[in-house]
């Protein structure tokens, strides 16, 4: 694009300005082919023309703009829409105000999942846009905001360039976007109704995004909504990449449970193990299929008294409760002192899978209960280190 | 009379032709217009033309970069360009005939 300045560049923001009821996006082609005509001309005249050479060539930027419209059949210039040029600023800066502000609640109210935000967003988008019902041309108020002015030529260069080339990629992401969203609202995240939704969307996606190019009058809803698309994607993405390593459950519906061994929803104290015939077993110890040390349940003996006696497998040294072999007791509150006591494991009657005698229950006498002389460890290295580290699934 | 106001008719036939003889960018049709005898036609109204021409979907573009400075856009004919001009031309002769045997006699 070549420099253009003094009595060009006051041609071409004449024309420019005569012409300013005209989608945008044809103004601007219109303004590329004036500024090449008038390097053409300066080049040909080899000086850079003034105004009275312009004018003297050319007319007036209105006449010159006035010609143009005629032979190009755009329709005549609205009377007056031009001299009543500084348009209702305040009305401009509330619609997009309104615009900006409805998108954001969109966005807040699609978070929280709260319809009445949706709804006051849509209100208030609404509310800044009947502000400019009155204008003859909105779109040019809004875009005659000086505050807005460079933003906007910058995205009309960005458009020109590589951006424009990933438009169609863009409108079929968004429309992804708003078959996800439509999901949500209908309560289903499963990728398959996404997926049908988006197969529809995208044409229609592209369809607007063509027909927006077209007839700049459609960027009152696309603009808008390509803002929304864009605020919910960057807040999946970055939903996503922070919870990628949590297990994706909604953590407000996700109850681990009570840690520890249960079984029917009972929480297991102690484990007694018994050999082939029945016979209580002492001293052993309890690896799950990672070598882990299974442990029951750290559940605490309350005696107010402090002292919790799982303590040291519950918080501290993990490794604490791994040298514990089974059985190991329980501990209950003695009711005379009112103080958590280790009850030792008392005799089991239980029932043997075998059909031998030998393996009958060995109903132990009471009083002979208690762990049976100490048993030998495994080998504390080995346990406690346990060796199948190899996964064996 | 004025000879802009019987331009006004058939500037998009003129500039087809022009097009058709061989691509051009904006200032170069209005120069051959000018080239063949077409004094008055305004440069406004070519360019004005060439895009209507091109939103017609009459006229397809490329750029071309210059040497002596700004990027060109040329236009050339597609087929509906080609197929206009020849109706147009074919409408135009009846017109001229008609009207030469109308003021021939003058």
């Amino acid at each position: 694009m070549q420099v253009v300045d003094g009595a060009a560049r006051e041609f071409l923001d004449g024309v420019r300005a005569a012409l300013s009821d005209l989608p945008p996006g044809e103004v601007d082609e219109i303004l590329d082919d004036v500024r090449a005509h008038l390097a053409e001309l300066s080049g040909e005249l080899g000086v850079r023309p003034d105004r009275a050479a312009l004018a003297a060539r050319l007319g007036t930027p209105q006449a010159y703009a006035g010609e143009l419209r005629a032979a190009a059949g755009y329709p005549p210039a609205p009377p007056a829409a031009e001299p009543a040029a500084p348009p209702n600023r305040t009305a401009a800066r509330l619609a997009v105000l309104g615009l900006v502000a409805g998108t954001l609640l969109i966005v807040v109210g699609l978070l929280g999942r709260s319809a009445p935000v949706v709804l006051l967003a849509i209100l208030v988008a609404l509310l800044g846009l009947a502000g400019l019902a009155g204008q003859s041309s909105r779109l040019a108020a809004v875009a005659e905001l000086p505050e807005l002015r460079r933003p906007l030529a910058q995205l009309r260069r960005a458009r020109s360039g590589f951006l424009g080339e990933l438009q169609p990629a863009w409108w079929v992401l968004r429309a992804v976007v708003a078959a996800a969203v439509v999901a949500m609202v209908v309560g289903s995240a499963d990728p398959l109704p996404v997926l049908l939704l988006a197969v529809l969307a995208v044409p229609l996606s592209v369809w607007l995004g063509r027909h927006s190019r077209a007839d700049r009058r459609w960027l009152w809803l696309v603009a808008p909504l390509n803002a929304l698309a864009a605020c919910l994607l960057v807040i999946a993405a970055l939903s996503w990449t922070s919870a990628a390593p949590s297990p994706a459950i909604d953590t407000a519906d996700y109850y681990p449970g009570p840690s520890g061994l249960q079984q029917n929803g009972e929480l297991i104290r102690d484990i007694r193990p018994v050999d082939a015939a029945g016979n209580p077993l002492t001293g052993v110890y309890l690896f799950d299929q990672d070598g882990r040390p299974i442990e029951v349940n750290p559940e605490s003996c309350y005696d107010g008294y402090g002292g919790d006696p799982y303590d040291s497998y519950d918080s501290g040294d993990p490794s604490a409760g791994a040298a514990q072999p089974y059985p190991r007791g329980t501990w209950e509150v003695d009711p005379d002192t009112g103080r958590c006591v280790l009850v030792p494991p008392v005799p089991l009657v239980v029932a043997v899978p075998t059909a031998t005698a030998a393996a009958a229950p060995t109903s132990v006498p009471p009083g002979a209960v208690a762990p049976t002389g100490p048993a030998v460890p495994p080998a504390p290295p080995t346990a406690l280190v346990p060796a199948p580290v190899t996964p064996t699934g | 009379m004025d000879t802009s106001q019987l331009l006004k008719g058939v500037l998009d036939l003129a500039v087809l032709a022009v097009l058709d003889r061989a691509d051009g960018y904006g200032y170069e049709v209005l120069r051959g217009l000018r080239a063949a005898g077409l004094e008055e036609v305004g440069d406004a109204s070519v360019y004005g033309t060439l895009r209507r021409l091109y939103n017609a979907g009459l006229l397809t573009s490329y750029v071309v970069p210059s040497d002596e400075g700004p990027h060109r856009k040329y236009y050339s004919l597609n087929e509906p360009g080609r197929e206009r001009l020849r109706e147009t031309a074919k409408v135009w002769r009846g017109f001229a005939e008609t009207m030469e045997g109308l003021v021939g006699a003058a």
